[in-house]
Formats: C-alpha cells, structure tokens, sequence
C-alpha cells in the first residue's frame, strides 16, 4: 500500500495545486476547498498532465463547493496502469485524512471508473462511489463497496465503452446500487448537462451527508 | 434446469428488470447480446412473471455459448 510522507500547497486562480509526497513519486492534484468542509469528493484520474481539470468536474465542483463539499481532482503517476492508478487514488485518500476530511465520495470516468471501484473497497474514509461510463477491466470486485452506495452512469450512443459494461458492473455490484442510462449520450457524457450535473450534485451531496445519528 | 438469453430491454428498464431477477433469486449474467438467465427447480414462475412484466424476449433457450458464470 501506498504511503503518504507529505505534501505541498500552492493556490492558483482554479483552486490549491496539492503535489502528493509518497514512497512511489509525486502525485499532482487540485483541490478545490469548500470553508470548513470535512467532507470532499476525490475524482480519480480528473486532472490531465497540464493541469487541465476534466469539464464535468469542473462543474459539479464548483456546484459542491456551494454546498460546503471539497474537491481533489488527481492527476495519475502513471495513466492507464490500474494498479498504479488506484494506489495514487488511495495517496489522495490519506491527504484526505491528514487535513480532516472525514467523509469522502470517490467518482471516476471510463478507465477511472474502475479505478475507484477498486480503490473503494481499501478505505474506510469511502462513503459513496460513482462511476461514469466505467470500463469493466478492474471492475470485478464492486460487490466489495456495498453497503456503500453505488451510482453507475452511461451513455447509450457510448461507442469506446458499450452501455452494457455499466449493467454487467451493476450486476456485479450488491446493493445499495443505482443505474442511470442517458439516451443518446456518447462517452464524454457531454450531451446532457442539464440532466447528469444536477444528478451527479444531488447524488453525491446526499451520500455525503452524514447518518442522522452521527 | 432451462437456460435463456434475453433482449436487452429499452435502457429505461434495464435497472428494474435486473433487480426483479435478483429479488426473485434468480441467477443472471449480463453479457453484450443480452441477459442470460440461469433457472433452478422452481424460479419458472417468477420467471414467466418477470418476463411478462417487462415483455422481455427470448433470443435463444439454452444458448451456446454461456459466458461470466
């Protein structure tokens, strides 16, 4: 497993570049602070080598930040290496813990769908899973999350990824678990914004919140 | 026990028509051409209600080829 030695903060105009000191190399991430939040949503694999933020979590960032939720978009070591990937993933897992955050929904998008299915299941600190458009290669162990929540997402013009990996992962998956199929949506998920931001926003806001008991 | 590849369903039904099969412990897997569904020693029945319930179509009774299980 991976270990966290320490990290280092610096603002731009988009958020808090956070670079990751761990045993494996550096890992770069943005984190995009809501006041006082001890809860945040991690999106896996978000934040492209030039620091360029993916637009879907650009969007529903900024509309969480609102709701008192923090982000972290990272940027992989090593993109398109599963293990690699789900371990830098569980490094921003660990950042999470060292500043507080308590509660933490993991998203991921095509190959960063699997990524946080895998992922999920290694920390406690996970609360709620959603993947966009998932591949199923690094899937197979989804029925791990449960009881967390599942959010499943995919587009049905989908031509990289067949819709038909999202309803294999679903029926892998125990539940509490969700399938949304967007009609006419390719894999970018781009097409309806209307429909998937708000979704996404409420989804997550909702598993976030913490039991009426805590 | 029969075996069955079902169509896939209109996208809108999809979630539903899996969880009545896992509600009804039904044995499935969802491969590209379809769901295939594995019936044990009384499952016909509520099998033939799922069915119904979603209009589900039968491609094929005992298909060849059975992946995922």
């Amino acid at each position: 497993m991976i270990s966290l030695s320490g990290y280092e903060i610096k603002p731009t105009n988009d958020g808090d570049l956070v670079l990751l000191r761990t045993d494996r190399g550096e890992i770069g991430c943005l984190l995009m602070s809501a006041t006082g939040a001890d809860t945040a949503v991690l999106w896996a694999g978000s934040l492209s080598a030039e620091d360029r933020l993916s637009p879907i979590a650009r969007s529903v960032a900024k509309d969480l930040r609102e709701d008192g939720v923090s982000s972290l978009a990272v940027r992989y070591r090593r993109p398109f290496e599963l293990e690699d990937s789900v371990q830098d993933t569980l490094a921003a897992l660990l950042f999470f813990r060292q500043v507080g955050v308590q509660r933490v929904a993991l998203v991921g998008h095509s190959f960063s769908g699997a990524v946080a299915i895998a992922a999920a299941p290694l920390s406690e600190a996970v609360v709620a899973v959603a993947a966009l458009a998932s591949q199923t290669y690094g899937a197979r162990n989804v029925a791990n999350i449960a009881p967390r929540p599942l959010l499943l997402v995919h587009g049905t013009a989908d031509q990289r990824l067949d819709p038909y990996c999202s309803e294999q992962i679903y029926s892998w998956a125990k539940k509490p678990k969700e399938l949304v199929l967007i009609e006419g949506a390719t894999h970018g998920l781009s097409e309806h914004p209307e429909f998937l931001l708000p979704l996404l926003r409420r989804w997550l806001t909702e598993k976030l919140r913490p039991p009426a008991d805590q | 026990m029969p075996t069955y590849l079902s169509c896939p369903l209109p996208p809108q039904q999809r979630m539903g028509f899996m969880d009545a099969l896992e509600e009804a412990g039904i044995a499935y897997s969802r491969e590209p051409d379809g769901y295939v569904v594995y019936l044990k020693d009384g499952q016909q029945e509520a099998w033939r209600d799922i069915q119904q319930r979603f209009r589900a179509r039968i491609a094929e009774e005992d298909p060849p080829l059975i992946f995922g299980m």
